[in-house]
């Protein structure tokens, strides 16, 4: 269902002639965020994240998350994606298992902080729609 | 239930778009792409426009032409001008002085203060007296930009005391000592873009939507970039020129200004107008010499007339950040001006005559006197 949707917004973007680049086609997702991936990040006006259901149980998509936070703080958009905002916020019910159940408690505690921060940034809730 | 999903997700997904295409509108900056560097200098400007004190203070932004001074300035109007009870941004001082004079000058700083479409309810009156009167009480938030001369200083903004507790009054010049002998001791100097920054204003329009640098180019930039010498116009110039051409245009190009040991600036403006056709080049050359700062439907009708494809040579020079355009009217940078009329004086050095254009008046004089001209 994200796929569908990224693709689908992905295509609206261009449709309006906004360069929009896409984390999950343009690169191959590797253990690590590629220096390529970061270089994309830095140099985009906005980024928009996409939270699903499963998001917290992808390392890959948190850390890529630390990496936005620190780099457009202001520029923001998280669009929660069949999700309750709340529960990305306080890391309820089955996102917040997903989230603790990484092993690097370290880690962890960043991700739990930038999830913190991502939900209280006004963005769209596509349960509203 | 799949299909009903779908079709919310596409107006939720024309939402989200709408807002991002809203934002980066409103976040896009006139003729210049992004704000770089922009913080560094506002780490230092805050504090100095900083209205915690309610005392009334003028502050000179001061550099070079060319360097950055009006769009630090026009930033600062931007985020900052809200506070303010009655505010104006003054651009091209000197330009509007030199053309229409002082009290034009004056005219049109009241209407834009009182926020008056009429600029010539201002001509009969004595705007000085309006001016020292009318701003006492009000907090003010002034921008005067490009200014050369003490006299349009004190014809607007003689002293604080003509304005109310908490106003700011910024007055951007290349030359310091006017801001001195006005009694402004607050000064900004704005130096050239440190590397990194100028790297990144460059690679905007030597890449424009490029997120990531193309491999091979990453050397070759930053040999761009040190002979630009940090001056955003010649970025932007140097930048637009290389725009999607291959590597080894750009390796020509670069070794043709490495014969020049100074980097010197107009040799890398000149890069740019090599680069045109011939139709392109008389076009900047009579905007140069006749054409800054007037209307657009002026120009394309005039250059039309003198047989050339005006729609098109305007917008080629626009990509090519030779000229901008904007509130509906051509503009040319300084350094590119001056460029132009010295490529139009060198066509013939001794012989005006021979000259494609003649813009100075001296010239123009000599030759119709000698009756040499038909």
């Amino acid at each position: 269902m994200r796929k569908t949707f990224v693709s689908h917004l992905f295509c609206e973007f261009d449709r309006m002639g906004i360069k929009a680049f896409r984390d999950d086609l343009d690169l191959q997702r590797g253990k690590s965020i590629s220096p390529e991936l970061i270089d994309a990040i830095k140099g985009s006006r906005f980024a928009i994240v996409v939270v699903s259901r499963n998001y917290a149980a992808s390392s890959w998509c948190l850390d890529e998350l630390l990496k936005i936070m620190e780099c457009n703080k202001d520029t923001i958009v998280p669009i929660f994606y069949e999700v309750d905002p709340s529960d990305v916020r306080r890391q309820r019910g089955s996102f917040g298992e997903d989230v603790e159940s990484h092993s690097d408690k370290e880690k962890v505690g960043k991700w739990k902080e930038a999830l913190k921060k991502l939900a209280a940034i006004s963005g769209e809730d596509s349960r509203n729609w | 239930m799949y299909g009903i999903g779908r079709r919310d997700d596409s107006k939720l997904i024309k939402k989200i778009v709408k807002d991002i295409s809203d934002k980066l509108v409103s976040t896009s900056w006139d003729d210049s792409k992004g704000l770089i560097g922009m913080s560094s200098h506002m780490d230092f400007l805050q504090s100095m426009i900083s209205t915690v004190d309610k005392d009334v203070r003028m502050l000179g932004i001061w550099g070079m032409g060319r360097v950055g001074k009006t769009t630090i300035a026009k930033y600062l109007y931007n985020q900052l001008s809200g506070q303010f009870q009655v505010h104006c941004f003054m651009e091209n001082v000197k330009e509007v002085c030199n053309r229409y004079g002082v009290r034009r000058l004056q005219g049109e700083f009241l209407c834009r203060m009182f926020q008056e479409r009429d600029k010539e309810a201002w001509s009969s009156v004595s705007c000085c007296n309006i001016i020292k009167e009318r701003f006492r009480h009000k907090m003010v938030f002034i921008v005067l930009d490009d200014v050369d001369r003490s006299e349009q200083l004190n014809e607007l903004v003689k002293e604080t005391g003509w304005f109310g507790p908490g106003s700011r009054i910024i007055v951007t010049t290349r030359d310091r000592h006017l801001l001195l002998s006005h009694g402004i001791n607050l000064v900004y100097k704005v130096k050239c873009l440190p590397k990194k920054e100028a790297l990144q204003l460059f690679c905007n329009y030597a890449f424009r939507e490029e997120i990531i640098l193309p491999h091979g180019f990453e050397e070759l930039s930053v040999q761009a970039v040190n002979y630009a010498s940090g001056l955003p116009l010649a970025l932007r110039v140097l930048g637009s020129f290389l725009y999607r051409r291959s590597q080894r245009e750009w390796e020509s190009t670069l070794a043709r200004l490495k014969t020049y040991p100074h980097s010197d600036i107009m040799e890398v403006l000149r890069v740019s107008y090599d680069g045109l056709d011939e139709q392109e080049k008389a076009i900047f050359l009579y905007i140069s010499c006749f054409y800054n700062m007037k209307q657009v439907d002026y120009v394309r009708k005039l250059l039309d007339l003198c047989g050339y494809a005006a729609e098109i040579g305007i917008t080629i020079l626009t990509e090519k950040s030779l000229i901008v355009e904007s509130n509906g009217c051509v503009k040319i940078h300084d350094l590119l001006e001056q460029m132009g009329r010295e490529l139009v004086r060198q066509q013939a050095v001794n012989n005006p005559a021979q000259r494609l254009l003649l813009w100075d008046p001296e010239d123009i004089c000599d030759l119709l006197s000698e009756n040499s001209v038909s």
